[in-house]
């Protein structure tokens, strides 16, 4: 099994092992939401608008339903054309939603709506005869109304006419103008006639009652007993009221005409016929409109119900996989989750973290130059190759570093040795000028010499002629030509005393390093020599001796270089925070521009006597107190040396 | 006691001193009141009395013991005094001036005088038409308009002899075909029909109805701010006439009322706006009133003869087209507005079919009514049934084709 040494296989396997699961809950959400699709697409496209139709229907068959119901019940045409146009309109509707409906479903639907138009057309039909027949009746009730009226006109005339009889007759008793037998005959007759008009009154009034009551449109069920009362009544009628006076005829007649209306085959009993077929026809067609209705109605309704159970079915399904999935995602993810969880805690930690954090461990402390850090090696996967290459890198530098150490070492003892030549060659160069100088110092001290024995003789001379003050004179000059001697030996001494680059740094007075130096230089120069200086300057670092040997090699050039005409050496100084710049030039001929490269090489020199390391040295003896020399040109292509000194409060 | 005995001296004195006469009248009594009232201040001897009764009521009591005590007749309806001198009842009248006489019918000449015109027209809410945004109808073409439906006041002539003149008029001045045309139109926008023809007047001041048929003298006696009467044009006068009953036992004093009306200061009496009638005798009156309403009376009158004539069969078709058939009326011309609203057009045919009659002006004037044996005499009791069918399938035929319009 060399899969599971390896981590990267080990990691690779373990996400594509999630994947892999991942991927299975992608299916099964797939899976599901396709059935959720299904289910959706199946309400949104098929279950709903057939409900909606469905529904749409139904309202507009209650509508249709309503205005049936109203249309029959109308009792006047403009409301019966009004509601026939809306339910011609209603119908068109219907039509025109139920081609929304499935082919299957259709044409049942389209049968009804036919059969409800035909029931429209049969309904108008009877309709407008029981609206004729209804008019007929108004009609009569209207004629039976100025009849009654014309009565009561009548009956209340006749009762005037009879009081203003009475009355007459009255008067006529008082005025005794008419026989009395004669006037109460007439009374008499007067009172039959009242007598009369109460019973005529009665039976109109009684006949009216029936007439009423048989043009009452809600009830019409004792139609024969009415009739046959208002014949007997008739009959009764013609006997009471066979023998009339003139004055009654219009009542009688007029009563005559209400049996007449309420009994002739002609009048009220066909018109109550017909009225009665026609309602019969109404009722029945509303009941066969009824039917129809309901018949469409219940359709509908079983219609509704199995759509509603195909939902309930779909939506069955759809629910059932959605719990599947929801198992099978839930599974998988605890799954995952173990198996991260198992991943991590026998696997990552132990053998990656743990490990990486030790090896990173060692790693920091090799960053901060232990060498000696454990590096533990573990398995034989990349951690552990990684650790034992370290750990061979690490070996490998250690042996480096043993050898650079012992070259170290050597070059420590070379430089040392080299620094040792060097001190040498300065003495050297410092021996060299003094050699040179040896011949003129020979004179210089002999020359004092000789004017000192003068002297010596002059003091012998004068002691032995006891003249004092001349052999005081004589004794004071020679002691001042030994001070003279002694300093020229000093100075000699001084320059020529071996200085040590080990020495340390140490606060030099430039100024007085100059004098020195141009007093050496000036010892042995029999020409006339010009040197100008800044007034002050400001204390360096470095060693007073070193520097004096610097500035005398630098003079020695320069004067060298003005073989022939009188020496003029300028220094001028620029200042900066930590370091003091001189500038030092000269008049002579300056250096040829082929020489600059060569000339800080030791041995390199284009004059007759010297060994040429005077620049070098110089250099080197610079660079040590942590300054520099640099050599340049003036404008007047002569030499230009310039010295960088760090300043002493520099530190 | 001393009141008693002043009872039996006036009593007794009465006959002496005062003649009493009885006067029996269609009109109203505010109609006659103020001429009475001012022959009595003239005549403080003849006192008069009126009777208000209906022309049946009338002829009724002339035929009655009671006959005796009525002295004089003052009545509109020709037809009354034609029954009443059919019958024998009405005594000559002497001296009646010229005037009179033009408008008396020519078989009433010397037994009946006429005495004072009267004018008709249209009796208007003009308060509610003009709130309605709606003219005032000034003629008989006027009121066909589809704006009054169901406004419409009139009385019926079977019931009213003004009414009956005012309808015959109508016939007279547009020819029977369209004169009934007109009446059919009018009957589409007829919202009552009233018993009497005073009803007309009472409807319109209670706010029952908004425009009436009438005669003046009801309009002027019942005056009020928001009505307005408008006579119709070509207005043909309808007079009042007055005449003597034979059994009269005041005659003389009658003879000298009737001398008195037309006279000169009579008919200045029959001028007075009280009265609510115009006098019949020309430039007796100077007013602006007068002069206004001057023209109408020049207008031929009414042809009597034809109006006798077909009295009763123009009474008895315009119940059955109209007063009996008032709801078909109002259902079916409600429904021809309508349609005629909707369609912009005016619907002619349908409207033939609503005014066509049964009978035709030839007939009209050829019929013939049996001696009344019943309420409606035989021939017209049977003529009821047949037109009632006739506009029942008029109406029927109008209805469909306004059905088959409307689809």
């Amino acid at each position: 099994m060399r899969i599971n040494k390896e981590i990267g296989s080990c990691l690779q396997w373990s996400f594509r092992f999630c994947a892999l699961l991942i991927c299975l809950i992608g299916i099964v959400c797939i899976y599901s939401w396709n059935k959720q699709n299904q289910q959706i697409h199946y309400a949104l496209e098929d279950y709903i608008p057939k409900i909606q139709s469905s529904t749409r229907l139904d309202e507009n068959l209650n509508i249709l339903f309503n205005e049936f119901n109203q249309f029959a019940k109308s009792d006047n045409i403009q409301s019966r054309l009004l509601l026939k146009e809306r339910i011609l309109l209603r119908l068109k509707k219907l039509n025109q939603l139920s081609e929304q409906l499935p082919a299957e479903r259709q044409l049942p639907f389209k049968n009804n709506i036919n059969k409800i138009e035909m029931l429209l057309a049969e309904l108008e039909d009877n309709l407008s005869a029981y609206h004729i027949v209804l008019n007929q009746l108004s009609e009569t009730q209207t004629y039976i109304y100025w009849l009654h009226d014309d009565f009561n006109q009548e009956v209340s005339s006749l009762i005037q006419d009879i009081s203003l009889q009475q009355s007459y007759l009255l008067d006529q008793l008082k005025n005794n103008s008419r026989d009395q037998q004669d006037v109460y005959k007439t009374f008499n007759r007067i009172h039959e006639e009242l007598n009369f008009i109460a019973n005529l009154t009665l039976t109109e009034n009684k006949v009216i009652k029936i007439l009423e009551q048989m043009t009452d449109k809600t009830n019409l069920s004792n139609l024969d007993n009415n009739i046959h009362y208002l014949t007997y009544l008739n009959q009764s009628n013609r006997e009471q009221l066979s023998d009339l006076t003139n004055s009654m005829v219009t009542l009688r007649q007029i009563i005559q005409e209400l049996f007449n209306i309420g009994l002739s085959d002609h009048q009220l009993p066909i018109i109550l016929e017909q009225y009665n077929d026609a309602m019969n026809n109404l009722n029945h067609l509303t009941e066969k409109k009824d039917d129809v209705l309901n018949t469409i109605k219940e359709t509908l309704e079983q219609q509704l119900d199995n759509d509603h159970g195909q939902l309930i079915q779909v939506s069955n399904k759809v629910r059932s996989a959605s719990n599947m999935s929801m198992l099978i995602i839930m599974i998988t993810i605890v799954i995952v989750i173990l198996f991260i969880l198992i991943l991590n805690q026998l696997y990552i930690r132990p053998k990656i973290i743990s490990r990486l954090t030790i090896l990173n461990r060692s790693v920091i402390e090799l960053s901060q130059g232990n060498l000696n850090a454990k590096i533990s090696i573990d398995g034989e996967d990349e951690l552990g190759r990684i650790a034992r290459l370290l750990r061979q890198s690490i070996d490998h530098i250690k042996k480096q570093t043993q050898q650079l150490e012992a070259e170290i070492i050597d070059r420590i003892l070379i430089e040392k040795h080299l620094r040792e030549t060097q001190d040498d060659l300065i003495q050297e160069a410092k021996m060299a000028v003094v050699g040179k100088t040896i011949t003129t110092l020979a004179h210089e001290i002999n020359q004092p010499l000789n004017a000192l024995s003068i002297y010596l003789y002059t003091a012998a001379t004068a002691i032995k002629q006891l003249n004092t003050e001349e052999s005081n004179q004589a004794i004071e000059q020679s002691q001042k030509l030994l001070i003279r001697i002694k300093n020229i030996i000093t100075q000699l001494r001084v320059f020529s005393k071996r200085s040590n680059s080990d020495e340390p740094l140490k606060p030099v007075d430039l100024v007085q390093v100059i004098n020195q130096a141009w007093g050496i230089i000036a010892l042995n120069k029999t020409t006339h020599l010009t040197l100008t200086i800044p007034e002050q300057l400001e204390t360096v670092l470095g060693n007073d001796i070193r520097y004096e040997q610097v500035f005398v090699n630098i003079f020695t050039n320069s004067i060298d270089a003005c073989e022939n005409k009188q020496a003029k050496i300028t220094i001028d100084k620029m200042v900066t925070d930590k370091e003091l710049f001189l500038y030092i030039h000269d008049n002579g001929v300056g250096w040829p521009l082929s020489e600059v490269e060569r000339l800080l090489t030791p041995f390199t020199s284009h004059k007759a006597i010297g060994l040429g390391i005077g620049l070098s040295l110089s250099q080197s003896i610079m660079q040590q107190s942590h300054g520099e020399l640099y050599i340049a040109s003036t404008m007047n292509n002569n030499a230009l040396i310039v010295l960088k000194f760090l300043k002493y409060n520099s530190l | 006691m001393k009141k008693i005995l002043l009872i039996i001296t006036l009593l007794i004195i009465k006959p002496i001193y005062a003649d009493e006469l009885l006067i029996a009248t269609t009109l109203s009594t505010e109609a006659t009141a103020y001429i009475i009232e001012q022959w009595q201040k003239i005549n403080p001897n003849i006192t008069i009395q009126t009777l208000n009764r209906t022309s049946s009521s009338i002829e009724r009591l002339a035929e009655s013991p009671f006959g005796d005590s009525i002295d004089l007749i003052i009545s509109s309806s020709p037809i009354l005094f034609s029954h009443l001198k059919d019958n024998d009842k009405l005594s000559l009248i002497s001296a009646v001036p010229k005037e009179s006489e033009h408008y008396t019918p020519s078989i009433l000449q010397n037994y009946v005088a006429a005495f004072a015109l009267s004018g008709y027209g249209i009796l208007s809410n003009k308060n509610y038409l003009e709130q309605h945004h709606q003219t005032i109808p000034k003629t008989w073409q006027d009121l066909t308009r589809h704006d009054y439906f169901g406004m419409i006041s009139i009385s019926s002539p079977a019931r009213s002899d003004t009414t009956h003149i005012m309808i015959e008029s109508i016939l007279q001045e547009f020819g029977w075909e369209k004169g009934w045309q007109i009446l059919m139109e009018i009957g589409g926008n007829i919202g009552t029909i009233s018993s009497r023809s005073f009803g007309v007047v009472d409807k319109i001041n209670s706010d029952l109805s908004i425009i009436g048929i009438t005669i003046d003298s009801y309009a002027n006696v019942n005056h009020n701010d928001k009505l307005v009467f408008n006579y119709f044009p070509n207005n043909t006068p309808i007079p009042t006439f007055i005449a003597i009953l034979n059994q009269s036992q005041h005659s003389e004093s009658a003879q000298k009322f009737i001398k008195f009306l037309l006279s000169p200061e009579g008919q200045l009496i029959v001028a007075n706006p009280n009265t609510g009638k115009y006098p019949i005798i020309l430039g007796i009156k100077e007013s602006n009133e007068y002069v206004k309403y001057a023209n109408f009376m020049k207008t031929e009158h009414i042809n009597y003869e034809t109006l006798l004539e077909r009295q009763e069969l123009v009474k008895q078709l315009f119940d059955v087209a109209i007063t009996f058939r008032l709801e078909q009326l109002k259902e079916s011309w409600g429904l021809l507005y309508s349609i005629e609203k909707k369609t912009g057009k005016s619907l002619d045919n349908v409207r033939e079919l609503l005014t066509k009659m049964p009978i035709n002006e030839m007939d009209s004037l050829n019929y013939h009514v049996d001696k009344q044996s019943s309420y409606l005499s035989k021939n017209v009791q049977e003529d009821n049934i047949k037109w009632r069918n006739f506009f029942q399938n008029q109406h029927q035929k109008a209805i469909e084709l306004l059905e088959n319009i409307s689809q």
